[in-house]
């Protein structure tokens, strides 16, 4: 029989060895975090100052994630309906359809996007004021 | 090869190394010989078709990404030109390149992952830790891009959602300088591993005589030694202004479709670079549709079709004249690759190669049920 | 000259052929003729491939419109044939339409698994089919859920629950009418003060 073993095709698989003398390719989450880029789609804000309750977010959300609730305190006098949407998230797949056609923009993704809880009524998310200054 | 003459069945899955999804293939097996094989399917059904026709045309296209797993751009890609093809709307030169630039981006990922599975199939697990690593640096540029990693959502009917930010382009060209340096690498562990030709040559053969007949197409079309690609013979986007060789080879066994998919990856890696060369600066990058409730298509039918990274994705949408579609449905390459074909070829092969044929052959349950 | 009128004209004499806008030739037939005709458009005219056997339920026609969507490697041109297929269903229980589909497996062997499809999903009575079995579903007993008149909605709320706590959720609209009522009776409540 004639028998050629590929010495070639039995070496060259071991030159993935020198990788052991490299760094991680990983990063050591949770003491070092990824940046996440700014038009990351992540959870809700809403500015209430600007938001006049239209409820056009509510009507596109596909998902049914997005229902009109009483605020404690309405923040513009121009809310015609005195309501503000709150985001399921146990349905919202984050499309961000909702924010594209706010006409006021003042719903917004961040990139924020952790959210651990043991509570599952803490998924019920009331959308929050944006922290500092998120274009 | 040892024979029983006695029939003993299995069930290979529901859960395989190797391809995304659930699926299972009931084999009858005389020893380690597959006598016969039945592929079934039923796990991932989530009606997309039917939920199509109660949503909007922008409510809708939100979910049509999630049809396939390893490569959501071309059916975003389908449903958008589909629609547009209803509705007749033209798209902006900007959107169209751009649109060109994620689908060949998405093919990469696909190829990358294919990569992965392949490896994992085989028990070479060097091959999926890296190649699942380097796709994740073009996932990072997707997250840039669109704001989602695996997801996008971003191949919108009347161009794109978003425009490119700032300096992604030399990002791109950056992450292509580093693909072109790991492939050697990739070659050493991988495809010239002894190894792996060992298990993968002669094994996993599609009949080319019939290749084109029973509907195959992809790489695994071209390794059966047909040049065949939907961006040549029926191009769409840009791919007609574009140059790029379509890889063959003639063996039509699992080398030779890994040795496809490997030369289509730097084919890929070629057509971005002109991309990047010829992408317009300047530009509208979407068509404003109206609101949602008043897009109303007129009454038609279309059928458009685009080359993913496992072969023809292809989309028959229907409309009647109101906001929803009547119909949309869904022809992925597995439709076919996994079940008939993937039956024919299993017939005779080894138990411990029907990870390694699976995967080679592109399947991927999520598109046959949808 | 185009291809219909080199080719398929000349073989299929007496038969119509339309062009759409992106150049799908289109032709329709009926289902005793469907078997020969097609096997013919493969044998005779090159469509080597049956790429996928669409269905739209035309509900209001009361049609199953079918397209057997062929694509030519060859020369290049992708042709529908359809066919008009009679959505009612037979009265015995089957949930079967009573028009019969000739299975075209016999030509492209992928057909069964289309024909399955469109078996359990339409409700298709495919006949001269020899594996027809459940593809997708498991024990479906309803209407085959891809017809039109079964209603996805109604199926969700019968078989899940939603969730709790979204009860105070409040219609725009609802809410719009009920501030100005609210407003309006207070300004005629200050109108009223005034006088
Ligand atoms: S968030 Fe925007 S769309 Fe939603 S109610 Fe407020 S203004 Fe309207
Ligand atoms: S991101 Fe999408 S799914 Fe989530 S609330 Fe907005 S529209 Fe609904």
């Amino acid at each position: 029989m004639n028998w050629k073993p590929d010495i070639k095709g039995l070496i060259e698989p071991f030159t993935a060895l020198k990788y052991l003398f490299k760094r991680p390719a990983t990063i050591t989450y949770p003491d070092v975090k990824r940046e996440t880029p700014a038009g990351y789609r992540g959870f809700h804000v809403n500015d209430q100052v600007k938001c006049i309750g239209c409820g056009i977010c509510e009507d596109i959300c596909m998902n049914v994630a997005i229902d009109m609730v009483t605020p404690e305190e309405i923040k513009n006098p121009k809310n015609t309906s005195g309501l503000i949407p709150r985001v399921d998230y146990g349905r919202c797949c984050w499309c961000s359809l909702c924010t594209d056609v706010c006409p006021t923009k003042s719903l917004k993704l961040t990139p924020e996007y952790v959210l651990v809880t043991e509570d599952p009524n803490d998924f019920l998310y009331t959308v929050p004021e944006p922290k500092g200054d998120i274009q | 090869m040892y024979k029983s003459n006695q029939l003993v069945k299995i069930f290979h899955g529901p859960q395989h190394p190797g391809i995304t999804g659930n699926m299972s293939v009931e084999l009858d097996l005389d020893a380690e010989t597959i006598v016969n094989a039945t592929t079934h399917v039923g796990y991932l059904h989530r009606g997309f078709e039917k939920l199509v026709e109660r949503r909007t045309i922008p409510q809708a296209f939100t979910i049509v990404c999630r049809i396939c797993v390893p490569a959501p751009a071309p059916n975003e890609a389908n449903f958008a030109r589909g629609i547009e093809n209803l509705a007749g709307i033209e798209i902006p030169e900007k959107a169209s390149w751009i649109r060109t630039m994620v689908l060949e981006m998405q093919r990469i990922t696909a190829q990358f992952l294919w990569m992965a599975g392949q490896g994992g199939s085989l028990g070479l697990y060097v091959n999926p830790q890296w190649a699942v690593a380097d796709r994740d640096f073009m996932l990072d540029l997707f997250e840039e891009l669109t704001g989602g990693r695996v997801y996008h959502m971003y191949i919108y009917p009347g161009g794109v959602r978003r425009d490119l930010p700032d300096g992604f382009l030399d990002k791109l060209s950056a992450l292509l300088d580093y693909y072109e340096t790991r492939l050697p690498e990739y070659d050493r562990v991988f495809f010239n591993n002894a190894v792996f030709k060992k298990r993968a040559i002669g094994a996993g053969i599609v009949d080319p005589s019939t290749a084109l007949k029973y509907g195959i197409t992809g790489p695994v079309l071209r390794a059966a030694g047909y040049q065949k690609d939907v961006r040549k013979y029926a191009p769409y986007e840009k791919y007609s202004e574009l140059e790029f060789d379509i890889p063959t080879a003639t063996e039509s066994d699992v080398y030779a479709r890994a040795m496809v998919r490997r030369e289509e990856l730097v084919q890929s890696f070629r057509i971005l670079r002109q991309i990047i060369q010829r992408m317009p600066k300047t530009g509208d990058y979407q068509v404003k549709l109206k609101n949602h409730h008043q897009f109303k298509i007129p009454t038609g039918e279309t059928w458009v079709r685009t080359e993913s990274a496992r072969g023809e994705f292809a989309y028959y949408m229907a409309s009647d004249g109101s906001e929803y579609l009547r119909r949309m449905q869904v022809k992925g390459p597995s439709m076919v690759h996994a079940m008939s074909l993937l039956e024919t070829v299993l017939k005779g092969a080894q138990l411990a190669d029907v990870a390694m044929i699976m995967n080679s052959l592109g399947t991927c349950p999520p598109e046959i049920e949808r | 000259m185009s291809f219909i009128d080199t080719d398929l004209q000349p073989r299929f004499p007496n038969r119509e052929f339309t062009v759409d806008a992106q150049g799908i030739i289109k032709t329709e037939t009926n289902t005793a003729e469907l078997l020969g005709l097609i096997s013919r458009f493969h044998n005779e005219s090159g469509f080597e491939l049956l790429d996928t056997i669409s269905c739209t339920d035309w509900i209001e026609e009361g049609v199953l419109h079918l397209n057997y969507i062929l694509y030519s490697y060859q020369h290049n041109q992708t042709l529908f044939v359809k066919v008009k297929l009679p959505r009612e269903l037979k009265e015995d229980g089957t949930k079967r339409t009573v028009a019969e589909l000739p299975s075209v497996s016999s030509i492209w062997p992928q057909a069964e698994d289309f024909e399955r499809e469109l078996w359990e999903m339409f409700g298709v009575n495919v006949v001269g089919h020899n594996d027809l079995r459940e593809f997708f579903l498991e024990d479906w007993q309803d209407l085959p859920p891809n017809r039109r008149d079964f209603d996805t909605l109604k199926f969700v709320n019968d078989h899940f629950e939603f969730r709790v706590g979204r009860e105070d959720a409040k219609s725009v609209a609802e809410e719009r009418k009920r501030l100005k009522e609210l407003r309006d009776m207070e300004k005629a409540k200050l109108s009223g003060e005034t006088e």
